[in-house]
């Protein structure tokens, strides 16, 4: 590993060891699985970035392309209710969940069959029309009991006078599934437009992913009439799925360090987030395509020197295209993970200056803007000083409007202490 | 008016004098000297020694900016000029006239009209720069210099990329000039254009004065003989290599060419004749105006690098370190670039391939470097260069394509390089270089194509190749055998 990057673990380390010390709720088992999760979010795009990076190019875009790919996600997933002519009535209430019930529950007679998760229960209340939200269905001694994911408090009364008529409304969505794979593919498919932009129309990079930024934003606010989207309550469990813990991991010492434990000896647990494991195998993968395959090495050859790169018969543009193209395919990940993440995406804000997180990640981590230089782990790591160095001002207590000093500060004197080595190196080199 | 520089590094002792309202012509090939000797003058570098003397005062000159103010200018093939300001602002550029701070752009035009009107040239003042043919450039250029109160005019090369006509306006422009009294130093390769418009002639070679020849002297055998008239090194001698069949034929467009394996074929011509863009079209990285490519009886698809190398071609670039090498990357990763992508376990890198190839390359081509890792740009020229031959070595190519195979390479690692091209020749390998060094083609080449002016003015075989014969096809000269 070079100097460089064992420079930025050091910097990870040392703010770690200096929030924990100030505060040690900093390793709190919630904190270290947020600090995780931010991580993983943004360590995807500061990949993708740094791939064009890489390549000597820039991707201004991809806060822009989150936004737009997480509207995207919703508007094609398109949460909608159909209403049927089916009719119910509630008879009972339990507020509380209670004996078989996770959730606080109503039993419905004449229940149509099938009631699933997402369909919704309208009823007239005393504010008007009240949508009841199902989570299951159950039989419980022959009777329709179905789990709601709303406060019932309300009904109780209501139900013990009589029984409350509903209407059944049927939730119909695209398959979030497939919905992902299209926001992916239509990801690719913008991260390929640039790529062809820079190589056959032979525009700056800047430019090219300038216009995208600008643009994307813009589609984001047009398709939405510049609103709020969100899948609401809709799609809990894929939702759970996506953004839960994958597994636990046992942590010793934190729990002592961050007031959780009496003694040094007990270990706590810590969730460790699905788009942790995501960002471990976009990492596995990127790292191997870089350093263990011919078209990484390719890759960085045509950054170091395009031209000396097409006297060596390297397929260059195809190079600089597929650079683009992974950089807009991780931004539709980060896209579709930041929403599902936040639940909505506010298109004039989403993932604003995200694409400066991510470069400023990427040459925190060792790449070059020249060109031909880059460490995928230790872009990582720039991603993980970046959350890091926010989640310690949140922690710490200092005001939210210093984090961009600090973090434009921290940025400036790690480039700054990266030159002089370079300098020294050379220096000393020359010497001998 | 009199200068003297003895003792420069690429100069050995040269003296030119001139005087006012004298055209100066220098000639010489490739490398001679000729270029130094004019940026010395202009004051683009400094000599290590001897001195420059104006109107028999001592000068010296830190800056090109120093030798416009003592009133030299310089005219060469890259244009001094801002091609998105017009003319008239290019004409006045930092000596603006101004009124209260403010250009005045009325005055600015004035002027400017009488300066191009004073070189012959009819364009509009506010006409941008970037719309003018090269010819104008120039012609604006020269205006500009003499705005400045140039009294000596160097042109380097200057009808190198003018069409006739616009020669011939340039031509009545240095009669003008000499009849201004201003002095004109004329650099050209064209002996024609010396023969008619130079009252003097100073040959150089090797960087020291092979001659001069006065008005009535000058003839194109006397020139060419004191271009030439040199010791042929002994520092490779020539070993024919018998040609077998035939392996890359070129055809149709300007170019026939055919070589056959184990052929050396050289490619001479002046700089400029469209030598290297020969080789760069071959190897696909211009395309071809028409015209086929085959290797093999194979044909290879025009315009592509990958078609080429896939192909069994070859090319190693004049400059290196621009086109050639990666030159922060290992010498590993220099060398095994262009043949990893065929190693057995491509896509993969193979680290014990990589290994054994590299050290393959030190050892067959004797590269001397500390370590494998070390970056490529801590290497010698010649050791640089011999990793960029052993990047396409590693790949066995049937053509090799070499472009300047030697500059930048001192003698010792020169000759290596020779013997290895002898090797690759006694191999199979069809191999075709351009070169300026005469000794060069002489020392390798079983056939030499001579170009000029972007098409093949020649060709010698075997007994028949010689300097005298080189340089007659080279600078144009009809006789043709």
């Amino acid at each position: 590993m070079q100097l460089k990057n064992i420079g930025i673990f050091a910097l990870l380390v040392l703010i770690v060891v200096t929030a924990t010390a100030i505060d040690g709720n900093f390793v709190s088992p919630a904190n270290v699985k947020t600090l995780i999760r931010d991580t993983s979010l943004y360590g995807l795009i500061s990949i993708g970035v740094a791939m064009v990076i890489i390549t000597g190019g820039i991707d201004l875009s991809i806060g822009s392309m989150v936004a737009l790919c997480g509207v995207m996600l919703v508007q094609v997933i398109n949460v909608r209710y159909e209403s049927s002519a089916e009719r119910a009535a509630i008879v009972e209430v339990a507020a509380e969940p209670r004996g078989p019930f996770a959730r606080p529950a109503v039993r419905l007679e004449d229940s149509p069959a099938g009631l699933r998760d997402g369909d919704r229960l309208v009823y007239r209340g005393t504010i008007g029309e009240t949508s009841l939200h199902v989570a299951r269905t159950l039989q419980v001694d022959e009777q329709t009991w179905v789990e709601c994911r709303d406060s019932l408090h309300g009904l109780t009364a209501a139900a013990a006078a009589g029984a409350i008529p509903v209407d059944v409304q049927r939730i119909r969505y695209t398959p979030p599934l497939v919905a992902c794979v299209a926001v992916l593919a239509f990801a690719a498919a913008l991260g390929l437009i640039h790529g062809i932009l820079v190589t056959r129309a032979r525009l700056q990079p800047f430019v090219v992913t300038l216009c995208g930024l600008l643009i994307y934003r813009g589609l984001a606010r047009v398709w939405t009439g510049d609103d709020q989207v969100g899948l609401m309550t809709a799609l809990s469990e894929f939702k759970s799925r996506v953004t839960g813990a994958a597994f636990q991991i046992p942590a010793p010492l934190i729990g002592r360090i961050s007031g959780r434990a009496d003694d040094w000896t007990s270990v706590v647990w810590v969730d460790f987030p699905v788009t942790g494991i995501l960002l471990a195998i976009v990492t596995i993968l990127a790292w191997c395509f870089l350093n263990r395959t011919v078209w990484g090495r390719h890759l960085l050859a045509t950054g170091e020197n395009e031209l000396a790169a097409r006297y060596s018969g390297l397929p260059t543009r195809r190079l600089i295209t597929l650079a683009y193209v992974i950089s807009g395919l991780l931004a539709g990940l980060a896209g579709i993970l930041f929403t599902l993440e936040w639940n909505s995406v506010q298109p004039g804000s989403t993932g604003n200056f995200y694409e400066l997180y991510a470069i400023a990640a990427a040459v925190l981590g060792g790449c070059s803007l020249r060109g031909g230089r880059g460490a995928i782990l230790g872009v990582i790591a720039g991603a993980a000083v970046m959350r890091c160095l926010y989640k310690a001002i949140v922690v710490l207590g200092i005001p939210q409007e210093w984090e961009m000093v600090i973090i434009g500060a921290a940025l400036l004197s790690s480039v700054l202490l990266d030159e002089s080595v370079r300098i020294y190196r050379s220096r000393v080199r020359r010497a001998l | 008016m009199r200068r003297r520089y003895p003792g420069v590094l690429a100069l050995d002792d040269v003296s030119i004098r001139v005087m006012p309202g004298e055209v100066l012509a220098v000639i010489g090939e490739n490398g001679a000297g000729k270029s130094t000797l004019m940026k010395i003058m202009a004051g683009v570098t400094e000599p290590d020694s001897g001195e420059l003397r104006m109107d028999g005062n001592r000068v010296r000159f830190a800056s090109p900016a120093e030798g416009i103010n003592a009133g030299i200018a310089l005219i060469h093939q890259e244009l001094n000029l801002h091609e998105h300001l017009s003319v008239a602002e290019n004409l006045s550029l930092g000596r603006e006239p101004h009124r209260f701070g403010w250009i005045d752009r009325a005055a600015m035009k004035r002027t400017a009209a009488a300066q191009l009107a004073r070189v012959g040239l009819s364009v509009a003042p506010e006409t941008e720069l970037g719309e003018l043919s090269t010819a104008a450039r120039q012609m604006v250029e020269i205006a500009k210099a003499l705005s400045a109160g140039a009294r000596v005019v160097i042109m380097d090369e200057p009808t190198s990329s003018l069409s006739g006509d616009e020669s011939e306006r340039l031509f009545a422009l240095v009669e003008q000039l000499r009849r201004d009294s201003v002095s004109v130093i004329y650099i050209s390769h064209r002996l024609g254009e010396v023969r008619r418009l130079a009252d003097r002639v100073v040959v150089l070679r090797d960087g020291r004065t092979a001659g001069e020849l006065g008005r009535d002297e000058i003839d194109h055998d006397r020139m060419v003989s004191m271009m030439v008239g040199r010791d042929i090194s002994q520092l490779h001698t020539r070993r024919p290599h018998p040609p077998g069949a035939p392996c890359l034929e070129v055809s149709g467009g300007r170019i026939d060419l055919s070589v056959a394996r184990g052929e050396v074929v050289g490619i001479a011509g002046l700089v400029g004749s469209g030598r290297t863009e020969l080789l760069e079209t071959i190897f696909g990285i211009r395309r071809s105006a028409g015209g086929t490519v085959a290797v093999d009886g194979n044909p290879v698809p025009p315009g592509s690098v990958r078609a080429a190398v896939l192909a069994g071609m070859a090319l190693v670039p004049e400059d290196r370190q621009r086109c050639g090498l990666f030159l922060e990357s290992s010498v590993s990763e220099n060398a095994t670039l262009a043949a990893i992508g065929d190693a057995p376990a491509s896509p993969w890198v193979d680290r014990v391939w990589q290994r054994r190839a590299t050290a393959n390359v030190i050892e067959r081509l004797g590269v001397k470097a500390a370590s494998r890792h070390d970056p490529i740009v801590e290497l010698s020229g010649g050791n640089q260069q011999k990793v960029a031959f052993g990047k396409w070595w590693l790949r066995d190519p049937k053509v090799l394509l070499l472009d300047e195979p030697t500059r930048g390479v001192d003698v010792g690692a020169k000759w290596e390089i020779y013997t290895l091209l002898d090797g690759l020749a006694a191999e199979g390998l069809a191999i075709v270089f351009v070169s300026s060094e005469m000794e060069e083609i002489l020392a390798l080449a079983d056939r030499v194509v001579v170009m000029h002016e972007g098409e093949v003015r020649g060709e010698l075989v075997g007994e028949a190749i010689s300097e005298q014969a080189i340089i007659r096809l080279a600078v144009g000269d009809d006789v043709c055998n």
